[in-house]
């Protein structure tokens, strides 16, 4: 079952591995090898127990809660009222002498297949690792589960050996030697998955082999008259986007994780970005797309801007979730970069307006690059995160909220926000700004200035390392989002916050938050975005209860008419609802793809069906050093 | 891969190309198509509205200055640009003016004036020295029918630098538009002429030895565009350079596939070759190339020596031939369909080169083009006397005009049975022997009615030659005074070996059976073994000389039966149904084997000098050349030229370049990737020693030995004299 014919050779850099086919050849000098901001060690970079960087973190001092990194803005800030916050919101005081997990002196027994291993060394160039770090590092992706579990060591399984391709051909020996010694294989870029799509199936006994994406990460050639760049898809959104702007150029795509993120991962759980109202969601963004899989590449050939060839298969590789192969080469459209960039921010008297005001933005379509709004929760929490202020911005502040409770007549307890983020040239920015605010006006909304907005969205990428604290001071938070139609999105807001509360009392859960926001819209909807967590110093088992109430959370969207997820996918912890989202005929279709493309189930992740509801392997005998029926579990 | 159609075709019919032929009743039929283009009357107005049939239309077109400005700001060269930059840390701008004057350098350009007065004074100079430029109008309105659709590459056979004159002289002549021509850089460098050339459209190229990358891509970009963007067609030489010895050279394909890029990568529909083949009565540079040939290095392209060159307009080169073949489509030729292009077609032209397989393609197409070149040459009757004279020769006979006129005649019938196109005129035979003799002086002429070689001027035997411009060892005059006429000889030969070289491998092969059946070498005789037997032979011999006769193209099979055929009809061969056959020695046979014999003393003597050289002993090419120089000369100074299996032709360094070639690929000998140093290999399976035996007995095959004896006598008796 050797890969079929195939348009493009990518060769290594050092051209050591064999082609696959030599129907094309691209001249290698016009690819650009990009310099990660990441090592091939992620860990010497990156934490292994939590989120983002080694050198950036929430940490208590002296009482107060303060932020250490300087990549961020917030980077040696003290945060007083983030603490006063968290006092009141959880009666928590930060205890800064909590130990943080330790690294784990032993890792689970390697199942090792002695003939695959014996081939990836003799017949290729493949890098790989069998340290017990390396394979660690690789077995989770972020849920509150997966980092749980490693703070608490429990992991049974997690992956045998690590490999870095280099290029497709690689990955096409790779997946090859899998499929023939049955290995099980788990395409890994960023890590950055909250659904457990990467998370190691704790039960499977095959040989599990990390397919780490990141050396992968060539911008393979630009092509301006077409505007599309086509690249290797282990580069990360932050190395992508600072490659292009070098060109003058930007993909646009930017996803809360996009430091971490990698193209790849985009591709395959539909990822969407924040300024998706200019640049398009992953799969606007899409030209073409290479999948290897066990049955061979399966790419379009063309590059014509739209087909109509019957069912489109970019799509079948796109939400894929490393359950049908790996990603390889990506072709993107790019954009030049925008001449102007310009925050804003309004603010409702409460979060009904602003969902009017969301909705007639979109049905005039004149959303700028990115709209969100806050429900008055989530303004509270942000304007907490503000750090200390000088004498002065304090009183404007103090000033500014006076003008808006007397004069506007608006309560603080009901207040929300919308942030704005405006691109293009000078005079659409202008024309554009001008027509927002006209719109906001109809609603009772006005201007709240232009440092606001632009905090928000900055904050955005600091609040992501919010529930490693949290988690470590005794608060288990995680965010789900889910999308919906307009006239079911206040609904669905007010009902899910309820559910939560409901759900949070039945089980006396008195210290807890829970908001919302709209940070999306569309002709036809809304994404929306939920936070939620409780305080979990007296609970033993705080994330089984998290998923708890979360699942009936999850209940209670699908009922509103809200969708399984807008962008974050399915993954194992939504794969209960997989079935009725797109019926028995359409789950039994996706059944067959993956049969006919996998036989022997090498992509085991269990990501949108349940693992046992994915028709049994075929009859093929396992390598007989696999068949040790169940991995010893380590001590740890 | 698919075997291209052409190949499927020439299995069943001999040549696809026949078909177009049919509508000719006979040879004589064809010939009638070429038309003498200065002859009075028929000349061409160089004052007329130049409206001509473009290459390849367009909506829009680009003129010179445009198509450079598109190569410069190319996504390519941009890339490219960046590229370099990264990788000297040269500054970008300075790269972009680097590219500039690269560009510059190489850039065609276009003005009609100069294209006139040039196309005047070739009239008046082409009336004074040639006999008429003959062209086959049939073939040029088939080309000029199919235009327009897709760009067009011309492939001129390359003799002489005449062909490119004489090619826009003629596209002009048929309104069509004047093809971009590439041109080598040492007319670049020619006071006045690079301008002019530049200004009737030559594009220039370096040698292909600078290795200057940022050129080379600039120059690929530039043929790129030139083909992709550009209306008015490509011509150059797909032998890369001019061959000395006047058969074809093995086909270069790199401008090939930089001109056939676009087509692989979707960026035209297709692209249409126009092989052209041109044949001289006498080359231009006839003396020049016989002395090169010898070792005496090639004059540097100067103004001066063009003006010195001027002189020739005294001289006579009688009629020049030029036939365009059937357009190939590169597009049926590889029988690509979309299902081939699409995947291509998905990825940007300026992000591809070629691969592997489709180096291939055009290597397979760069030999069809030689083929279609080589088969429309048109054979003269200098070339069929030559070959005539020197069978008579090599027996030791000499000829009075009525046994050459009925020899020539006989030889039109041979070669026009192989489906050669030759000028003779049987009506005026005599008139066109005085005639080809007359204008060929410097190498015949006729004495007491006899046809002879014609002395060397004292003058040039004692013009010294500065020996350390000599390429490889410096020869004494009386060895000079014997190969130079006979080296003359040979070349007009040599054109005649497209059609003879297979035959003669044949008529070989038969000798040898013959042999080894009546030794009782060859066990059971049967019709089918005794065919098979040949075929083995001639393939044998076809991988020995595969370098030397480029006449590859799928088609042997079909081949083997045409010659066959002709040795049976000739009464050379019989093959009697027990499978005996039987070699009659005759007129037609003298002639084959004649043709070949210079070529397998060559390669005798060569293998003889190297089996005298040491197993570990390491050497340079030049050594080489020098000591089969050497031993060659030497052999040909033993008392009346009675040394055997040597032909003055042993001493020509093309030939000899590319017999050494040929054995470096076929293991004999070893060379040293790096140094170029040579060793012969010590495998006890290549062993030379086999090969020395095999050439000795096909030599020995030959009914000539000698083969300088009467230009030995002739030398020694004129120099005596001097």
């Amino acid at each position: 079952m050797a890969a079929k014919r195939n348009a493009v050779t990518t060769e290594a850099p050092e051209s050591s591995a064999p082609g696959e086919g030599t129907a094309l050849a691209l001249d290698s000098r016009l690819s650009k090898s990009v310099e990660s901001v990441f090592p091939k060690k992620r860990h010497e970079s990156l934490k292994w127990f939590g989120w983002g960087y080694n050198d950036s973190q929430f940490y208590g001092k002296d009482g107060i809660i303060c932020f250490r990194g300087e990549r961020y803005p917030l980077g040696g800030c003290e945060l007083p009222s983030f603490t006063k916050w968290v006092e009141k919101k959880f009666d928590l005081v930060v205890d800064p002498t909590k130990p943080f997990p330790q690294m784990p002196r032993t890792y689970p027994r390697p199942v090792e297949n002695e003939p695959f291993l014996h081939e990836l060394k003799g017949t290729t160039q493949v890098d790989h690792s069998l340290e017990g770090i390396d394979r660690l590092v690789r077995c989770h992706g972020q849920t509150l589960n997966d980092i749980y579990s490693l703070w608490h060591h429990k992991f049974r399984r997690i992956p045998d050996l690590v490999v870095w391709p280099r290029c497709h051909d690689e990955v096409v020996q790779l997946v090859r030697l899998a499929h023939r010694h049955d290995v099980m294989l788990v395409p890994f870029g960023g890590g950055t998955s909250v659904s457990g799509a990467i998370t190691c199936p704790q039960n499977e006994s095959r040989m599990i082999c990390a397919l780490d994406t990141s050396q992968m990460n060539r911008l393979l050639w630009l092509n301006r008259e077409n505007l599309t760049v086509c690249l290797e898809s282990g580069i990360v959104g932050q190395d992508l986007e600072r490659v292009l702007r070098k060109e003058g150029l930007t993909v646009g795509h930017e996803p809360d994780s996009y430091e971490f993120s990698t193209l790849g991962g985009w591709v395959a759980t539909r990822a969407s970005g924040m300024k998706k109202n200019v640049y398009g969601n992953i799969e606007d963004l899409v030209v073409r797309l290479r999948m290897v899989t066990p049955s061979g590449t399966l790419e379009r050939e063309c590059s014509a801007p739209r087909v109509s060839c019957g069912p489109d298969f970019n799509h079948l590789i796109l939400g894929s979730e490393g359950t049908l192969g790996v990603i390889t080469e990506v072709v993107l459209k790019v954009r030049p970069l925008p001449k102007v960039r310009r925050y804003g921010s309004l603010a409702f008297p409460n979060f009904e307006q602003g969902v009017l005001f969301m909705r007639e933005v979109a049905r005039r379509r004149c959303q700028p690059a990115s709209v969100r709004l806050m429900d008055n929760e989530q303004f509270m929490f942000g304007q907490a995160l503000k750090p200390e202020k000088s004498f002065w911005s304090s009183v404007v502040d103090g000033l500014k909220q006076r003008y808006v409770t007397s004069w506007k007549g608006i309560d603080l307890n009901h207040i929300c926000a919308a942030t704005l983020l405006f691109e293009g040239d000078q005079k659409d920015v202008e024309r554009q700004e001008a027509l927002i605010y006209e719109i906001a006006d109809k609603f009772q909304g006005f201007p709240a200035g232009g440092q606001n907005g632009e905090r928000g969205y900055i904050l955005t990428f600091v609040i992501a390392y919010i529930r490693d604290f949290g988690l470590h001071q005794g608060i288990v938070a995680e965010s789900f989002e889910t999308s919906v139609p307009w006239d079911r999105c206040s609904l669905l807001c007010r009902s899910v916050k309820q559910r939560v509360v409901s759900e949070c009392h039945k089980r006396s859960i008195t210290y807890y938050t829970i908001s919302c926001r709209v940070t999306q819209t569309y002709d036809s909807g809304a994404c929306i975005y939920f936070y939620f967590g409780f305080r979990c110093t007296d609970v033993s088992n705080p994330v089984e209860l998290f998923e708890a109430i979360e699942h009936s959370a999850r209940d209670e969207i699908l009922s509103c008419g809200g969708s399984l997820s807008h962008h974050h996918g399915v993954g194992k912890i939504r794969s209960h609802w997989y079935r009725n989202a797109v019926t028995e005929t359409g789950s039994s279709l996706y059944s067959a793809a993956k049969r006919h493309l996998d036989p022997k189930n090498i992509f085991a992740l269990g990501n949108l069906l349940p693992l046992e509801e994915v028709p049994p392997k075929a009859e093929v005998e396992p390598p007989s050093s696999s068949s040790s029926s169940s991995p010893p579990k380590a001590k740890l | 891969m698919e075997r291209n159609p052409v190949t499927v075709a020439g299995g069943k019919s001999g040549d696809s190309s026949n078909q177009d032929e049919k509508q000719y009743s006979s040879a004589a039929d064809y010939m009638r198509n070429f038309k003498n283009i200065i002859a009075p009357g028929n000349e061409a107005s160089m004052t007329r509205e130049f409206n001509p049939q473009v290459a390849y239309e367009f909506e829009k077109y680009l003129n010179p200055l445009k198509l450079k400005q598109h190569v410069l700001k190319s996504e390519k060269l941009r890339s490219i640009i960046e590229h370099y930059a990264k990788e000297s840390g040269q500054p970008i701008k300075q790269l972009e003016r680097q590219a500039r004057a690269i560009i510059d350098e190489i850039g065609l350009e276009r003005n009609m004036a100069i294209i006139r007065w040039c196309g005047i004074a070739i009239t008046a100079i082409g009336k004074r020295i040639c006999d008429g430029f003959y062209v086959n109008s049939a073939s040029m309105a088939n080309v000029r029918k199919d235009m327009g659709k897709c760009p067009v590459l011309y492939l001129p056979s390359h003799r002489s630098y005449m062909d490119f004159i004489l090619m826009s002289y003629i596209c002009y002549y048929y309104d069509i538009e004047i093809p971009g021509i590439a041109a080598g850089m040492d007319f670049h460098s020619m006071f006045g002429m690079g301008t002019m050339l530049r200004k009737t459209g030559a594009f220039f190229m370096r040698r292909s030895f600078s290795n200057d990358e940022l050129y080379w891509d600039i120059f690929r970009e530039y043929m790129y565009a030139l083909v992709a963007n550009y209306h008015i067609g490509v011509e150059f030489f797909i032998e890369g350079t001019r061959s000395r010895n006047f058969k074809a050279l093995v086909p270069k394909i790199g401008l090939l596939s930089m001109a056939l890029l676009p087509y692989f990568t979707g960026e035209v529909p297709d692209v249409m070759i126009v092989p052209v083949s041109v044949a001289y009565e006498r080359v231009l540079e006839e003396q020049l190339f016989v002395y090169e040939l010898l070792g005496v290095p090639k004059p540097k392209e100067s103004t001066k020596g063009f003006f010195k060159a001027l002189k020739i307009i005294d001289e006579r080169f009688g009629k020049m031939f030029l036939d365009f073949g059937e357009p190939i489509s590169v597009k049926e030729f590889f029988g690509h369909d979309s299902g081939q292009r699409m995947q291509r077609a998905g990825v940007g032209g300026h992000l591809q080169k070629l691969n592997r397989q489709e180096v291939e393609l055009v290597k397979q197409l760069a030999n069809e083009i030689i083929y279609q070149q080589q088969r429309r040459i048109v054979i003269t009757t200098f070339n069929l006397l030559s070959l005539y004279y020197a069978s008579q020769l090599y027996a030791q006979k000499s000829v009075n005009i009525d046994e050459l006129s009925r020899g020539v005649l006989h030889l039109k019938r041979i070669f026009e049975q192989l489906g050669a196109h030759v000028s003779t005129t049987p009506s005026s035979i005599k008139a066109d022997i005085i005639d080809a003799v007359e204008i060929h002086s410097n190498i015949l002429h006729f004495a007491t009615a006899r046809l002879q070689f014609t002395p060397m001027a004292a003058k040039q035997l004692a013009e010294r030659i500065d020996v350390k411009r000599m390429k490889a060892h410096a020869l004494c005059p009386q060895t000079m005074a014997v190969a130079v006429p006979m080296l003359a000889l040979q070349l007009y030969i040599n054109p005649c070996m497209f059609w003879l070289a297979r035959p003669a491998y044949l008529l070989l092969a038969a000798l040898k059976e013959q042999r080894n059946q009546r030794n009782q070498l060859t066990e059971d005789i049967s019709y089918d073994a005794s065919l098979s037997a040949l075929h083995s032979h001639v393939t044998t011999m076809d991988a020995l000389f595969q370098h030397e006769f480029i006449i590859e193209s799928n088609r042997e099979a079909a081949e083997f039966e045409t010659h066959l055929q002709l040795l049976l009809d000739e009464r050379v061969v019989e093959v009697e149904k027990s499978g005996r056959i039987r070699v009659q020695d005759n007129e037609c046979s003298h002639v084959i084997l004649a043709a070949l014999a210079p070529f397998l003393c060559l390669y005798y003597q060569l293998v003889v000098t190297l089996r005298k050289i040491p197993l570990d002993f390491e050497f340079s090419n030049k050594d080489l050349l020098v000591r089969v120089q050497q031993h060659v000369e030497q052999l040909l100074q033993q008392p009346g030229g009675s040394a055997s299996h040597v032909h003055p032709y042993c001493l020509a360094l093309d030939n000899l370049n590319i017999a050494i070639y040929a054995l470096i690929q076929r293991s004999y000998i070893l060379k040293c990737k790096d140094s170029g140093q040579m060793k012969i290999a010590g495998t006890p399976g290549k062993c030379l020693q086999e090969l020395e035996r095999q050439l000795l007995e096909y030599c020995q095959l030959m009914p000539f030995a000698q083969y300088s004896t009467a230009a030995n006598q002739q030398a020694q008796f004129h120099i005596a004299k001097l």
